[in-house]
């Protein structure tokens, strides 16, 4: 080696390079300890940091804004979702959902009415010990025993024809009931002493109340 | 005014209330932000995000004051976002002929100066730094990127409505929305590697 340089040589190698300060040191210890190598970031795990940012909520003067901008309108209502007795009228409220509860009551107490008449009054003139009340409505008592001229139900059946929203009623509690409007078409088959085979179908209707949900 | 006579005051006024606008100030908290932060990723400032979600929701009130809308309130959301969508584009394209015309220069830098100031999203002591990148994150991702990871991520739709309000297919609005999140969790990993992030 040539001399000149020698000098040189020996302050350069007295020289120490800088440590690292502590921040550094921790990220090499890291890579070295394998810790930067494991990527832990999901896409579930980016995806849950950012369902956990929340949007800036506009300020008062901006919601201010808004709030009169859509105020103008009454706030729709969902067919489903109903608010409280007393609150504004939904916009587009169909006119049958006006119909109060009672109405309902009363529809059901006359269908009720109207099928004990009807049974009760058959075109073919038999006699048929039926009972009247729309809950017992859907099964006939069959005549049984000996007696000739009485009608044999030979077969009995009913069916749902139709079934329609009547729309809302309110419970003197309070509580909001959908009305649900059942056609049943009731069928029974009679036998004659002759042997014929009558068979006479009586409509019935049922109003359903069904509790309905409320915000 | 004593704070407390303020707060009591705002209640009293919240509870004279009618109902409707009750449900209004209801269903405009819980989306009004929503809104607002998809307004700001489509458009250049806090004031024309704003001002475009304002008018979309004139819009739809036109609409349901008119008996012309269609669909439920399930409906209100996707026809938001894309109205929102497409006022953005017409204020941008607006802006665009008009700087075209003043010659104007310097304006960006203004603009981001501005927008450091208006955070998209709240604040919380915990992982704010995580929060910092991820906004960083968003704001840098191409739009069309970003504009599907906000409509799916906070505006919870469906990568079938996000295409109907976007114009491309779901399979693309699902493609988009895997590309932005992959870019987003390189930024956390190399700021992470960087030591920039503490997680």
């Amino acid at each position: 080696m040539d001399h000149e340089f020698q000098d040189i040589e020996d302050s350069l190698k007295g020289m120490r390079p800088a440590a690292p300060d502590a921040a550094c040191l921790g990220r090499l210890l890291a890579a070295v300890e394998g810790r930067l190598q494991k990527n832990d970031l999901s896409m579930a795990g980016v995806e849950s940091r950012l369902a956990a940012m929340a949007p800036v909520a506009p300020g008062p003067e901006v919601f201010e804004r808004m709030l009169n901008t859509v105020s103008r309108v009454p706030f729709p209502v969902s067919d489903k979702v109903v608010l409280f007795p007393g609150a504004a009228k939904p916009a587009a409220a169909k006119a049958a959902s006006r119909r109060p509860w009672y109405a309902a009551a009363a529809a059901v107490a006359v269908a009720g009415a109207f099928s004990a008449m009807m049974v009760e009054k058959p075109s073919t003139g038999i006699q048929i010990p039926v009972t009247t009340k729309t809950e017992e409505s859907r099964g006939y008592t069959p005549v049984s025993g000996p007696g000739a001229g009485n009608g044999k139900i030979v077969r009995a059946s009913t069916g749902l024809q139709e079934a329609s929203d009547q729309g809302l009623g309110w419970r003197t509690d309070g509580k909001p009931m959908r009305v649900v409007k059942l056609k049943y078409m009731d069928t029974v088959q009679v036998t004659q002493p002759d042997g014929k085979v009558v068979e006479m179908q009586v409509p019935r209707e049922e109003l359903l109340l069904v509790p309905e949900k409320i915000d | 005014m004593d704070p407390d006579d303020t707060v009591s005051s705002l209640s009293a006024a919240a509870e004279n209330l009618s109902p409707s606008t009750r449900a209004w100030r209801e269903w405009l908290t819980e989306n009004g932000p929503r809104l607002i932060l998809f307004a700001r990723q489509q458009s250049r400032s806090a004031e024309d995000a704003e001002d475009i979600v304002q008018d979309a929701l004139v819009k739809l009130v036109e609409k349901l004051d008119a008996g012309e809308f269609v669909g439920g309130q399930e409906a209100w959301m996707p026809y938001l976002f894309t109205t929102i969508r497409r006022l953005s584009i017409d204020l941008g394209r607006r802006d665009d002929r008009r700087r075209r015309r003043e010659d104007y220069v310097g304006g960006e830098a203004d603009n981001e100066q501005k927008e450091a100031f208006h955070p998209w999203f709240e604040s919380e002591s915990s992982d704010d730094e995580t929060r910092q990148l991820l906004e960083a994150g968003i704001k840098e991702l191409p739009p069309k990127f970003a504009e599907v990871v906000v409509m799916k991520v906070w505006g919870d739709r469906t990568f079938a409505e996000i295409g109907e309000a976007l114009d491309i297919s779901p399979n693309t609005a699902a493609s988009r929305y895997r590309y932005g999140l992959e870019a987003l969790k390189k930024k956390l990993s190399s700021a992470r590697r960087k030591g920039d992030l503490s997680i």
